[in-house]
This record gives C-alpha cells, sequence and structure tokens, in this order.
C-alpha cells in the first residue's frame, strides 16, 4: 500500500535525522577535529614551539 | 583573483591559498566594540560555528576590500592580555600566535581599541607588537571620543606603535573602508617584506608568557605612549559615574535589578500573548486546511496530529523566546550586565559562586547549553564545574512551553494584589524555585566535592552607551533563528518519531479503550508508570517525558500528540482545555515541580560530557537532578493531595 | 596592615604632616578613599587557589599598577563587598580579599 510506505519511509528518515544529530554528527565532528589536530601536528612545530602540538 | 595584489611594491607570493583571501583576526579588550566593528566589516556574511574541538563560539564573516579583494575576518573572543586565563582567551592566543589547530595563521591582526578607554588596550597592542604579526589598531567609537573632547594625535599613536592607526565608528558604519584598505595595504607591505628576505617576518614561535615585571615594563610604556599621544577628554563622561550612583546603591540598586528581572518575566508572559494567539490560529489553520485535502488515513494523521500539531506547539513559543533574548542583549549592550555581577557577587559568593558566573547562568535563562558555553569566562576549574552543575537549574526558554501550558490550564488568570497577573506570579515563582535551588546545590557542592577560596573577582564596568538598534536586532534574530533551525530539524523528527511511537502498531480489531494504549508509546509508558506513580503522574504523562529528554519543549507536544491521539475527536480542542479535563491539580503541580528539577535534556547533557571532558559529571548531574525532580514532586503531590487537590 | 613584598616604595616629595595621610590596603578602604597606587603585591590569602603570583599579575592587567589613581567609588550592600573602584579613567569592581595585596598613599584631607 502506498500510503503507509509513505508513512514509513517519513518515520525512517526521521529517525535517520534524529540519530545523527543526538549521536553521530558530535562523534563525526570530534573525529574531523582529531584529524586537523593531527594534521596540524604532521605539519610539524619546532623544537622551540610552544604551541603544544 | 588578487587584482590588488599588482600594487604591492616588490614581487609577488602567488602561492597557496593564502594569496587567494587574505585573513584577518580581531582582537581587542571586552566592551571595546569588537562584535559591532565585526558586523560593521561583514554584514551578512557571516557563519557562525565552534572551533575544532573545543565549544568557544567562532564568527567568521567576509569583507570585500574597495580594491576587490577578499577578505575572511575573525572574531575572537575579548581578552585583556595573550597571557590566556580561560579557554576563550586561549583560543584568542592561539589564533594569533597561529598555533591553533584547524586555523590558518591571520594574515593580518586587526586591534580593536575602545577611543575613549585607551590604557589597558595599548599594553595588549604592545604584546601583539612584540609577537610580530603584522597588526593595525582600530580606535572604534571615536565619536564619543570626540564628543568627550578627547584629542589623540593618531600619527604619533602610529609611530609609537609602529601599526596603522584608523579611526572607526563601528555602528555608524564610519572609517570601515579605510580600515580595510589599510589592512591590506599592511599585507602587501608584509608579504613584500617576506619576500625579499625569503621567510616569513612574522609568527608565534619564541613567545613566552610575560613575568609581572614584564607586565609592569608593558604597562609603564603604555602609560607613556598615552601621555604622549591623548590628550584627557575635556567633558569626560559624568552620565556613567551618575548613573553608576543609583545603579549601585545598596538599597536601590538592588530593588532596580530586582524590578528589572521582574519586569523581563513579566513582559515574557503577558507582552507575548496576542502573537502567540496568532502563530497558533495559523497552525490551526493549516491543519484544517490539511485535513481537508488529505483522504482519512495514516498519511493525514502523520501529518496533521505529528508534524503540524507538534511543531506548532514549539514554535508558538517564539515571541518569549525574542522577548528573554531581547532583554539579555540590552543589558549586556547598555553596560549593565558587569553591574549585575557586581550587585550579585557576594549572595553568589555566599553559595559559593563566582559572580562572574551571573552571566553564564543569565544565559542559562535562554538556554543552559549558551550558559555553559558561557562558563568559560570563569577561569578556575572548581567554579567552573559548580556553575555547570547548577546551570540547568536555571529556567531555560524550552521549560516556557511546559510553564505555560500546565500554568494557563490550571491557574485562573486572574488579578492579584492590585493588577499583577495570577499565572505571571506563578511563572515567577518557578523562576524563582529553580534560582534558589540553583544557590543551594551550589553551596553543597562546594560543601560536598570541595573547600576553597574561590577565583578571583575583577572586572571592568564600561561606561554605560545607548545601544544600537541594528546590532541588538541582528542578535536577537540570530538567536530566534537558531531556535527555529532547532524546531525545523530536531523537533520536527522527534516529532515524527513520537507520532509513530504513538500509532504503531495500531488498535487491533474490536478491542476496547484508546488506540494509544495499544502502541509502542503506551508500552513503554505502562512500564516506567509504576515508577511515577508515587508522584501522581498518568502513564500520559510519563510518555510524555520520554521524548522531553530532547528537548524539554519536546514534551509539550507529545502531550498534544498523545492527548490528541488517544482522545480521537478532542484533537481539535485546545490542549491546555484537554489537560485541565484530564489531570489532577495535584498531578500538575507535581508536573511542574518536576520540570523545575529535571534533568530533562540530553544536549545539555552532551554538552556537559564536552566541556568537562568526562562521563563523571554529566552523570551527576543526571544523578542529582534526577533526585531533586522525585523528590520535589513527590513532596508537591503529597502535599497538594493532602490538601484536598488530589 | 597586612605585610606585602618588599616592593620599595616610591620616594614620596609629599610632607609627612595631617595623621590621615598614610599608607592603607585597598582592602580596608572604605567608600570615598582617595589615593595613589604605591605597591602592588601578592597578598597571603587564605588558601592558594590562584597563586599570589598570579593574582599580582591579573592586578597588573587590569591596571592596578604604582602610580595609577583609585578612589572607592561604590560599596556593595553585604559587608561592604565586593567594591567597585575609578582606576585612573576607568572602573573596576573587586572583592576586598583580591584588594588586599594593593597599597595605596592616601591624598591628604583639604
Amino acid at each position: 500500500m502506498g500510503e503507509a510506505l509513505l508513512v514509513y519511509l517519513i518515520v525512517a528518515a526521521a529517525a535517520g535525522w534524529t540519530a545523527w544529530t543526538l549521536v553521530l554528527r558530535g562523534w563525526w565532528a570530534r573525529r574531523a577535529a582529531a584529524q586537523r589536530v593531527a594534521d596540524t601536528a604532521a605539519r610539524g612545530c619546532g623544537p622551540d614551539c610552544s604551541c603544544g602540538n | 583573483m588578487t587584482p590588488s595584489a599588482t600594487t604591492a611594491p616588490g614581487p609577488m607570493t602567488p602561492t597557496g591559498p593564502a594569496a587567494d583571501a587574505l585573513r584577518v583576526a580581531l582582537v581587542g579588550n571586552p566592551n571595546s566594540g569588537k562584535t559591532a566593528l565585526f558586523n560593521a566589516l561583514t554584514g551578512s556574511r557571516q557563519k557562525v560555528a565552534n572551533y575544532a574541538g573545543v565549544t568557544v563560539e567562532r564568527k567568521e564573516g567576509l569583507v570585500i576590500s574597495p580594491s576587490g579583494r577578499r577578505t575572511v575576518v575573525l572574531d575572537l573572543p575579548g581578552t585583556y592580555s595573550l597571557r590566556a586565563r580561560s579557554p576563550d582567551e586561549v583560543v584568542t592566543r592561539d589564533a594569533v600566535l597561529g598555533h591553533l589547530a584547524g586555523e590558518v595563521p591571520p594574515d593580518v591582526v586587526i586591534c580593536v581599541a575602545d577611543a575613549t578607554n585607551l590604557r589597558l588596550v595599548l599594553r595588549l597592542a604592545l604584546e601583539l607588537k612584540a609577537v610580530g604579526r603584522p597588526a593595525v589598531l582600530a580606535l572604534n567609537m571615536v565619536d564619543i571620543a570626540q564628543r568627550q573632547g578627547l584629542d589623540i594625535d593618531t600619527d604619533r599613536l602610529s609611530a609609537e606603535l609602529g601599526m596603522p592607526v584608523i579611526g572607526t565608528v563601528a555602528t555608524r558604519r564610519r572609517g570601515i573602508s579605510e580600515l580595510v584598505t589599510a589592512v591590506e595595504a599592511r599585507a602587501e607591505a608584509d608579504a613584500a617584506a617576506d619576500a625579499e628576505t625569503g621567510r616569513p617576518q612574522s609568527g608565534g614561535h619564541g613567545w613566552t608568557e610575560p613575568s609581572a615585571a614584564e607586565i609592569r615594563h608593558l604597562h609603564r610604556e603604555a602609560e607613556r605612549i598615552l601621555k604622549a599621544c591623548v590628550r584627557p577628554p575635556r567633558r569626560p563622561d559624568t552620565w556613567t559615574g551618575r548613573m553608576d550612583d543609583v545603579l549601585l546603591h545598596p538599597v536601590w540598586g538592588i530593588a532596580i535589578l530586582l524590578g528589572i528581572l521582574f519586569v523581563m518575566f513579566q513582559a515574557v508572559f503577558a507582552g507575548a500573548k496576542p502573537v502567540m494567539d496568532l502563530i497558533t490560529a495559523g497552525f490551526d489553520a493549516l491543519s484544517a486546511l490539511v485535513a481537508q485535502r488529505l483522504p482519512e488515513g495514516l498519511l493525514r494523521s502523520l501529518i496533521c496530529e505529528g508534524i503540524i500539531a507538534g511543531v506548532g506547539s514549539v514554535v508558538v513559543f517564539l515571541p518569549q523566546i525574542l522577548i528573554l533574548f531581547l532583554f539579555i542583549i540590552l543589558l549586556e549592550d547598555v553596560g549593565y550586565m558587569a553591574r549585575a555581577a557586581f550587585l550579585l557577587d557576594r549572595i553568589m559568593g555566599g553559595a559559593g559562586l563566582h559572580g562572574r558566573a551571573f552571566i553564564p547562568l543569565l544565559s542559562s535563562f535562554a538556554c543552559a547549553i549558551p550558559g555553559i558555553m558561557a562558563t568559560r569566562v570563569i577561569d578556575n576549574r572548581r567554579d567552573r564545574l559548580t556553575t555547570i552543575l547548577v546551570a540547568p537549574l536555571m529556567t531555560c526558554s524550552a521549560r516556557i512551553p511546559v510553564y505555560t501550558l500546565i500554568i494557563s490550564a490550571f491557574v485562573p488568570a486572574r488579578q492579584v494584589l492590585g493588577g499583577l497577573s495570577l499565572q505571571g506570579l506563578v511563572f515567577f515563582g518557578l523562576y524563582a524555585a529553580g534560582m534558589l535551588s540553583a544557590l543551594a546545590v551550589a553551596w553543597a557542592v562546594r560543601k560536598v566535592f570541595w573547600r576553597s577560596a574561590s577565583e578571583p573577582f575583577l572586572m571592568e564596568l564600561p561606561a554605560y552607551k545607548v545601544p544600537d538598534p541594528a546590532n541588538v536586532l541582528r542578535n536577537v534574530a540570530l538567536r530566534g533563528h537558531i531556535f527555529l533551525r532547532r524546531a525545523g530539524t530536531t523537533i520536527l523528527s522527534m516529532m515524527v518519531l513520537i507520532w509513530f511511537l504513538c500509532t504503531v502498531p495500531g488498535k487491533p480489531a474490536g478491542a476496547a479503550g484508546p488506540a494509544i494504549d495499544y502502541s509502542f508509546a503506551g508500552v513503554i509508558g505502562h512500564a516506567i508508570g509504576p515508577l511515577l506513580a508515587p508522584i501522581g503522574f498518568s502513564w500520559q504523562m510519563t510518555v510524555a517525558l520520554i521524548p522531553g529528554m530532547a528537548a524539554r519543549e519536546v514534551a509539550v507536544g507529545a502531550l498534544g500528540t498523545v492527548y490528541a491521539v488517544s482522545g480521537g475527536e478532542e484533537s481539535s480542542r485546545v490542549l491546555g482545555a484537554s489537560l485541565a479535563h484530564q489531570w489532577s491539580l495535584a498531578s500538575a503541580l507535581a508536573f511542574l515541580a518536576w520540570y523545575v528539577f529535571a534533568p530533562q535534556c540530553a544536549s545539555t547533557l552532551a554538552v556537559v560530557k564536552r566541556e568537562t571532558n568526562s562521563w563523571r559529571w554529566p552523570l551527576i548531574m543526571f544523578g542529582y537532578m534526577t533526585g531533586l525532580a522525585y523528590l520535589a514532586a513527590f513532596i508537591v503531590y503529597r502535599t497538594a493531595v493532602a490538601m484536598g487537590a488530589g | 596592615m597586612s605585610p606585602v613584598n618588599s616592593v620599595p616604595l616610591p620616594p614620596t616629595d609629599r610632607p609627612s604632616g595631617p595623621a590621615v595621610e598614610g599608607l592603607v590596603s585597598l582592602a580596608d578602604g572604605r567608600r570615598g578613599l582617595c589615593g595613589v597606587i604605591a605597591s602592588v603585591g601578592a597578598a597571603p590569602l587564605a588558601s592558594d587557589a590562584v597563586l599570589a603570583d598570579e593574582l599580582e599579575r591579573r592586578l597588573l592587567e587590569m591596571g592596578f599598577v604604582e602610580g595609577a589613581r583609585v578612589e572607592i567609588l561604590h560599596e556593595g550592600f553585604i559587608g561592604r563587598d565586593p567594591i567597585c573602584v575609578r582606576l585612573d579613567d576607568m572602573r573596576v569592581a573587586l572583592r576586598r580579599r583580591e584588594a588586599r595585596g594593593v597599597m595605596v598613599r592616601t591624598d591628604p584631607r583639604p
């Protein structure tokens, strides 16, 4: 039945969105931030650097 | 892309993205009009986000220089010194030094100065000069300086500081294009110098924290420059002194502060009413329109009862949130916030809180999340943790929908004590309960977790200023936008899920009772029900509490869904009337008491986890708040029942 | 009067006439106290929540330096704490506990 399918699709999308905003987005942002920190460290700082990387 | 680069003396250096867009950072003392200058520079081309890995608000904007060059402007947190004492100031220091992870170091730093209050910012400018990054001094609020008859020899100042000095009036957009031109010229001169010597001139490596002796030395130098370049005002500002005589008065000052808070809450409750009625009517009309067009069935139920009713019941509180933020932003811009912190420091200090905690706690009236993030202005870790733990007890705007719904359904709209609205008084009482319990919990936290002297209270009281309407409106609109975005995304999707939980699986053919009894929500509500029965909660209330964890105000939408769905034909009736019909007064009061304390917000707990970098504090917060909520609701319910309101 | 770090006091060319003139800690001043900061040191605090040296640097950064003019403008309503002072041409609020290490050479009364 088309209507029920549409409703279930909307509900599934809502569930996905909720999971994304509450859990996954934070996890993703943390991962990206950690990656950037790693990149900065990889670029290298001098031995006299006080930036802590 | 960079036609202006051809005007640079010396060879061009068209390498990397830095040659593409110019990167500029704004640095300045608090209250220097830095944010107003940022707004004047970038207009509406702004992006607000967080710095990578930390929750300091990152504001970036774009300005196109008169010569057509793209310039990215970063508004850094205000500071008195590069010697950072709080996470915000650490961001400023690291951004200036070029050490901030994930940030391109700025090509030029704009040091924003309040022209009428130069002493401290001159020392900051000298610190910036020592770092070696090209800088431009923006002498903001020169109109006020001129009005006071303050003479500033900008040429001499520029020579002494070794950086261009440009007078600006951010609120009237004066001096903005001159500033951008000066920044561009500075960047090109620096790039040319780099090209000549073959290595970058600027950089933050080798910077160390100044000692007390070095600060004294820098201050003496700033003092000398000030004497040489600035003639004191002929008509100094006497208004600030005269206003402080009243506003900081031991008796009048407190009376006025309480008066301001009271007017604020009355305005939030009474002033927003007509607009809220209009919004409610709008959503009702929309729902009726959709109901006409769609055939009876699952889809119509989803759209009308799930989405429109749910989102509408939250969006209706936009006027109240706008009014609340209007007050907070006005008080901040006028310069009153620091005075309020002064007046309240001893009271807050008695509870073991810092006077500065007032600002995070007041922000928590809007939402605990910006409030908890604002605790970064408190340098001491223990003071900060105490403030974070009690911040969610301050009544956030997400509770307003819940309070309003219950109050208007159960408290008669009468005038008492000569014209005061009884509903407004109850509202004020709930706010007071939140505040007092916050003080009590802060006191207990200090006794339980640590006993030590608190953070120094040392803050500048800025001169009073007439707020710039455009800036105030921009900031209020920003908060409204954030709220609506939340209603349009998280809350919308929550509404769909709640509707699903409340509708599926449907009622089996021939079964008795409302359909929701057979749904997933009914199953969960019945399961937790016995736990909350002693405090007078029905299983429908329990069902509404579960989605309320996502965002407190969702509980209102959830109640709407629960009762609209379970009542069948009742969906057209006002939710409040439905509640007044189904709940006892004792249950309603217990529900209000629960909402004063309950940790009904997953995002707050998530922010606490992020800010404290451990699960310990959010868990402690969840535990103590749930305990308090249960206790308070139990006492209120039992008392009310004993008094015959059951 | 509390002991302060032995920062040498600037020589004064004022006659040591009236008895009211002298050094007082800003923490002990009452509303209306006027003078010039003679020394800023790390006062002994009840605890070392913030190291004494750190407090000294924060006071300096806020403009509490030797030679600055101060005047106590307002006092809080409980225990006359915190205080609001005019510091040169700024206004600063601070608690008396933090003001302990700021020594003020008061103006002679007219």
